[in-house]
């Protein structure tokens, strides 16, 4: 990312994109996408089951997922990138969540069917290699084991949740026995404290449920609303909370714990509202780090952009416009800046991102670029003779200081990281020579 | 210090039939290709042994380069072209838009993007999975002879042309972002110095650059500073591209070696950070100019404009005392 180093600083240090800048006519119905963390690659889940991931730089498409067999066959609920980009975890109306290895893109390399539709899967939960899927009409959250080659499912419910109506004893297990929470629809799994897992139910609860080694306790509820969650979104350091639900708002929460993680503390910080066409909200997603911004898509079919708002103020800075229809899911690359939207009609993908100008003064040194003209004074010491010997002196001492020619830099400017190497997806070259012989 | 030994000669010197001009070790470090006429040679480092590679081209190769993956070897040639040959599969792609004789070669990290440069003075970026030209970069006003991409990423690219200007471009847009001149005042006395290689450091925070008056400097290419200067002590008007490279000693301590061939058939090398002279090679390659250099780990594999080629690693002179 050193570009970002030789670039204009003002433009580089936006915040948000502003521009539409590239639209993907893909062939399919495009129902969710999402950037690998990196921003190298984009995954775009369609409506027939198919996943294809496009390569960034090129605007081409360099894989599909099960394109050997054991793809997937309806729509696609979700898709979410392991860390070093190399898995990817998809869920589907067809019940089932799959796990691919990009080094085999062809054929999954883990599969788990489920009992119904699939809502989400997300990675994290008490396993190395494991995940956190919610699904229609069930109580509760489940995790799911991924390194065995038969995966495990668990349930995720507090002993005192799941036990008969006779072992309770305590008071407090009657009540929270009494309280129906409503079906899980969304799960989080927090990103700074692992093992507290956030979820959010069909009649308007958060739950808080910690995951220790053999043992889930539900730490924490809390009531957001009376109808059903749609979507929530953790902000990357963790202390900010948004959840989308059906009655028409998205609720922003800032999130706060005790040093023991047994103490949590919901504090609503906005609601976001249409307050004229009381529109629903179709997605919303996070900016980077502390999250400062908020984007969301808009349903209905009057509503063709997306909004941004400033998390901290509530105030609605920025839409972003250019899309000709409705837009569904959202995704937002913090490398590149850019943010991606699927539109409901025709399955089109839409990416927004920063036009950084040419700067002409590069093509030639010691050429500087003036808004205006400025009339020329000599500066005091532009014609000074300086003598060889010290000019000289100058040179040697710049060679003197110490140089690191392996040491990586690890943050870009905008603060990610960049100190390893993510997943390169190898190329398919039997696909290369098989058009190649097409042609022919 | 250190120095280099001999572990194994790749190539006998041809006579003087034809020019050679490149070798590469791949990225994996199992095997070297260098450029054989219009073909490519493909030598095997464990097994000692050579295959030829036959391509298209209707002219000599003037460099090749590796994809990362180390399964695919892109040519560039004088007949305007270049080709992309799978090692086990054969040609994938011709890719044509050149004017002039291509006269290097860059993957990207990730592979999909191959950049050439060419003495039509422009600088093309082909993708590497369907074969066709994204975009052209043209922005100097003599022939480019050298181009390079940090190796872990690929939003950079830089080039050196006969025009004596070492540019940096920005991948995806084609904006030229910095301008690097020699020196402070680029006009010398007998008008400019062609650049004949660019390189940069492994973090991709500096760039190595030769010019044909045969310094080596590293710059921060950033700041825009010469950071280290090497003499080699040749003529200052040389004829020859020849080739140089970092070597990074397995040791993270040691610092890199910066290695580079002479038009007089030497090798030199100077540490990095001290700049002192570490080895000087003569007994190899006599008098035949070093056209390229190209090292992987602590190895080293040189090449003469003969065709003579020799494999080298570099030993630490504590662990040989």
């Amino acid at each position: 990312m050193t570009n970002l180093l030789l670039q204009d600083p003002f433009t580089v240090l936006k915040e948000y994109p502003e521009r539409l800048t590239q639209t993907f006519e893909t062939p399919l119905q495009t129902c969710c996408v999402e950037f690998s963390h990196g921003g190298d690659y984009l995954a775009m889940g369609c409506s027939n089951g198919a996943v294809i991931l496009y390569d960034m730089d090129t605007a081409k498409p360099i894989a599909m997922l099960g394109n050997r067999g054991g793809g997937h066959v309806r729509s696609i609920q979700s898709i979410a990138w392991s860390k070093d980009d190399r898995y990817i975890l998809t869920s589907s109306r067809d019940w089932y969540v799959k796990l691919w290895d990009l080094q085999k893109p062809g054929v999954p390399a883990r599969q788990v069917r489920f009992e119904s539709p699939v809502w989400t899967c997300q990675w994290g939960g008490p396993f190395d290699l494991g995940c956190i899927a919610t699904v229609y009409e069930e109580e509760y959250a489940f995790s799911i084991n991924l390194t065995p080659e038969t995966p495990v499912v668990a349930k995720i419910c507090d002993v005192y949740e799941y036990l008969g109506e006779d072992e309770k004893e305590s008071e407090e297990n009657e009540e929270l026995e009494q309280q129906d929470f409503g079906y899980t629809l969304v799960a989080c799994v927090h990103p700074v404290w692992k093992e507290i897992l956030i979820t959010g139910t069909s009649k308007g609860w958060f739950k808080i449920y910690r995951i220790s080694d053999q043992k889930v306790q539900l730490v924490h509820s809390y009531r957001f609303a009376y109808s059903n969650a749609k979507h929530m979104i953790i902000s990357q350091s963790g202390d900010r909370v948004a959840i989308n639900s059906s009655d028409r708002t998205i609720r922003q929460y800032s999130l706060t714990a005790n040093f023991e993680l047994t103490e949590f503390n919901f504090a609503l910080e906005h609601r976001y509202q249409d307050v004229i066409n009381r529109l629903q909200w179709n997605s919303i997603r996070f900016s980077s780090n502390s999250a400062e911004y908020l984007v969301a898509s808009a349903h209905g079919s009057s509503a063709r952009d997306l909004y941004l708002w400033e998390t901290s103020t509530g105030t609605l800075v920025r839409v972003l416009e250019g899309a000709e229809e409705e837009l569904m899911d959202i995704d937002w690359d913090f490398n590149h800046m850019c943010i991606t939207s699927n539109g409901l009609e025709t399955g089109n993908v839409y990416v927004w991102s920063l036009v950084i100008p040419p700067k002409w003064s590069a093509l030639a040194p010691d050429f500087e670029e003036v808004e205006e003209n400025i009339e020329y004074r000599e500066k005091e010491d532009e014609f000074d003779q300086v003598g060889q010997f010290e000019q000289q002196q100058e040179l040697d001492q710049a060679e003197e200081v110490k140089i690191d020619l392996r040491t990586r830099e690890k943050f870009d400017v905008r603060g990610n990281e960049i100190n390893f190497n993510r997943f390169v997806i190898p190329l398919d070259y039997d696909s290369i020579l098989m058009l190649k012989h097409w042609d022919k | 210090m250190g120095q280099f030994q001999l572990i194994a000669t790749v190539k006998q010197s041809q006579g003087s039939k034809q020019p050679f001009t490149a070798a590469k070790i791949s990225p994996n470090g199992q095997k070297i290709a260098l450029c054989n006429g219009p073909d490519i040679e493909i030598y095997d480092i464990h097994e000692k042994t050579s295959v030829l590679l036959s391509t298209l081209h209707s002219r000599p190769l003037s460099d090749l380069c590796w994809s990362p993956d180390s399964q695919c070897v892109a040519t560039a040639s004088d007949d305007f072209t270049v080709i992309i040959t799978h090692v086990a599969y054969g040609e994938l792609h011709r890719l044509v838009g050149h004017t002039a004789p291509v006269t290097a070669l860059k993957f990207t990290h990730k592979g999909n993007l191959l950049c050439s440069c060419s003495m039509d003075e422009s600088i093309k970026i082909w993708d590497t999975l369907t074969g066709s030209l994204l975009r052209t970069l043209s922005a100097h006003s003599e022939p480019v002879v050298s181009i390079d991409i940090p190796p872990h990423d690929a939003s950079i690219l830089s080039s050196g042309s006969y025009d004596g200007l070492i540019r940096i471009f920005d991948t995806a847009t084609g904006h030229c972002l910095k301008t690097l001149t020699y020196d402070k005042d680029w006009q010398s006395e007998n008008g400019v110095v062609p650049i004949s290689q660019v390189r940069f450091s492994v973090n991709g925070k500096f760039l190595l650059v030769k010019s044909l008056d045969g310094i080596l400097k590293i710059w921060d290419f950033v700041r825009g500073k010469v950071v280290r200067t090497f003499i080699s002590g040749e003529s200052n008007s040389l004829r020859y591209t020849c080739g140089m490279d970092f070597l990074y000693p397995a040791q993270e301590a040691d610092d890199p070696i910066v290695v580079s061939g002479t038009e007089t058939g030497e090798i030199v090398c100077w540490d990095s950070q001290t700049k002192q002279l570490q080895h000087r090679i003569k007994r190899k390659h006599c008098g035949n100019p070093v056209m390229d250099i190209s090292c992987h780990g602590s190895l080293m594999c040189s090449i003469s404009l003969c065709g003579e080629c020799n494999l080298w690693t570099w030993v630490d002179s504590e662990s040989t005392a």
